[in-house]
């Protein structure tokens, strides 16, 4: 008989929700992790190469983003927090810079995982509320994923702190509830059908224009639109494919004939706007919500013990509130 | 739960999911219908106010965009919907009232010097880019429906003075710790340059780029009470004129 953990608090879930499996079923705990490594990765790469080069330009006294200049007409208050507002020096900025960067590494590592994503998501909207002229929608999602990760077990597996943890539990799969996870695809699958809404209301997209536009922008693109071999044609096949595939997502991703297809569409999608777009790690930021849909818990054990046999149907379940 | 009782930590988890799962449907579908959060209730399309189903989807936007605001979770996916039909630099110049000192051109930072070949790799550059861009097409002029709402520009102009100020501040930063000898400028303005994209279907040839006066800043002066230290052109006097910090400009 195999043992099987659950880690973290089960919600009191109304129905329908509590007679949903999707919603009630645990999961294992590596497609968290993975969300929680994937994040840590993007994030680093975010801070370290976006924000690090430009850190004096960007944050701190005397900068784009100096305390008071977005204060007045709105930017700030209505709950607009940030704790560069109190860093009045240099070293002060410097100082939560560290920090964030360091938070970033202990959700890497899995260190205290959901105090480093505390720290990391307080610091994101922090640097995100004091200079909003250099953000994008990819740091709205950067923000929501911390913000989950926050408040669920996010260092259930795969993680320095499960690695402390099993001493006491013992060996076994480990498994969380579903519920960050199924709130961040539903996430996912209304930000895709409102990005394909919010097209419908442009001319442009609806008439087949739009990515001519976008593709031939001097400013927007990574490289010229006379690179491109059939942009026009390019353009317009773009356009159609990007409305159907962002308005038919809530339908196409439950139908199990058009999941696939679905999803991976997206990842080219994101991949494709990393390579064209001027839009910093969005793409990445966006590829992240990919991660837990993916069974890495049975490619692991498949790399790990390829001769191990499928888990007895009969298990016992220990439930940890981690 | 294995007695059938929750405790209240689960109730109020469940609690936070329903609510989760309201405030993202409820802010993307307000915004759809009024607008994006923080703006004003707008008059219905044929011209009647706002009715009681206005009203109410109203403050639901505006809670759920607290609850934005405070988690980070903020629904703003419409990126790609706006489609510029023009490519748009930030240029600066440094302008001296002294007769025979010519005023200096501070390139764009990030403008291609052929628009028919270049390469940017990704990084903070890209970040810059995005202030840059928030600086410079806050206030376009030209277009017609400037002349049919100037005041919706204005006041644009009005909220983004600040950032903008901070930006030539930190360009003409630049410019000085590379010629410490130069007398400190009399003017420094931004003016945006601009690439308009040939249509799809028309002959692919990019026409030369038109420049625009935007903002004016005196380093020297000190703005009159209730103004900003920026002026800010206006094609309808075809000139700079002062930048009022209240609601109202004229």
């Amino acid at each position: 008989m195999s043992e099987r953990t659950v880690v973290g608090l089960q919600p009191w879930l109304p129905w329908p929700l509590c007679r949903l499996p999707w919603w009630t079923d645990s999961v294992p705990a590596e497609r968290l992790a993975a969300l929680r490594i994937g994040l840590a990765a993007v994030l680093l790469v975010d801070i370290l190469g976006c924000y690090l080069p430009y850190l004096g330009v960007f944050l701190g006294p005397g900068s784009l983003g100096e305390a008071g200049i977005f204060a007045d007409r709105g930017w700030t208050g209505r709950l607009r927090w940030s704790v560069f507002h109190w860093a009045d020096s240099a070293a002060w900025t410097h100082g939560l810079f560290v920090l964030w960067a360091l938070s970033g590494c202990g959700l890497l590592l899995g260190w205290f995982s959901r105090s480093s994503a505390l720290v990391a998501w307080a610091l994101s909207l922090s640097v995100f509320h004091i200079n909003p002229f250099l953000v994008n929608s990819g740091d709205n999602a950067r923000n929501t994923l911390l913000f989950y990760l926050m408040l669920c077990p996010c260092g259930a597996a795969w993680s320095l702190d499960a690695w402390w943890r099993r001493h006491g539990l013992g060996a076994g799969r480990v498994f969380v509830h579903p519920w960050p996870l199924r709130l961040l695809f539903v996430q996912l699958t209304v930000l895709y059908f409102f990005t394909g809404a919010w097209k419908l209301l442009s001319a442009d997209w609806t008439q087949g224009k739009a990515m001519h536009y976008h593709m031939a922008n001097l400013a927007w693109t990574r490289l010229p639109y006379e690179w491109l071999p059939g942009a026009d044609l390019l353009g317009q096949a773009f356009d159609w494919i990007t409305l159907v595939w962002e308005l038919g997502f809530p339908v196409l991703v439950f139908l199990p004939i058009t999941r696939k297809p679905t999803l991976w569409l997206g990842v080219f999608f994101h991949l494709g706007t990393l390579l064209f777009f001027r839009i910093g790690p969005f793409p990445l930021y966006m590829l992240c919500f990919y991660l837990p849909l993916l069974p890495w818990e049975g490619k692991v054990q498949e790399f790990t013990d390829p001769t191990a046999s499928i888990e007895s149907p009969t298990v016992k379940q220990v439930e940890v509130e981690g | 739960m294995k007695d059938g009782s929750p405790r209240w930590p689960q109730v109020l988890l469940g609690v936070f999911i329903v609510w989760q799962l309201f405030f993202i449907f409820a802010l993307n579908y307000t915004q759809l219908m009024l607008g994006p959060a923080d703006g004003p209730l707008l008059d219905k399309p044929d011209g009647a106010p706002p009715d009681a189903v206005d009203r109410a989807a109203d403050l639901v936007r505006n809670v759920t965009q607290r609850w934005a605001n405070l988690t980070g979770q903020y629904q703003s996916w419409w990126l790609f919907a706006v489609t510029p039909h023009d490519s748009t630099f930030p240029h600066v110049e440094l302008r001296w009232q002294e007769p025979g000192r010519a005023p200096v051109h501070l390139d764009a930072l990030q403008e291609p010097v052929d628009t028919a070949s270049y390469f940017r790799l990704p990084g903070g550059s890209d970040r810059l880019f995005h202030y840059e861009m928030n600086v410079e097409i806050t206030y376009r002029p030209y277009d017609e429906q400037f002349m049919k709402t100037p005041q919706r520009y204005l006041q644009r102009a009005q909220e983004r003075w600040p950032a903008v100020l901070a930006y030539l501040k930190w360009r003409l930063g630049q410019w000085q710790a590379e010629h410490p000898e130069a007398p400190p400028p009399s003017e420094v303005v931004l003016f945006s340059r601009s690439y308009t994209t040939p249509p799809p279907g028309a002959a692919w040839e990019r026409t030369a780029p038109v420049n625009r006066d935007v903002f004016r800043w005196r380093p020297g002066a000190v703005p009159a009470a209730g103004f900003a230290p920026l002026e800010v052109y206006d094609p309808r006097r075809k000139g700079f004129v002062p930048l009022a910090l209240g609601d109202s400009h004229e």
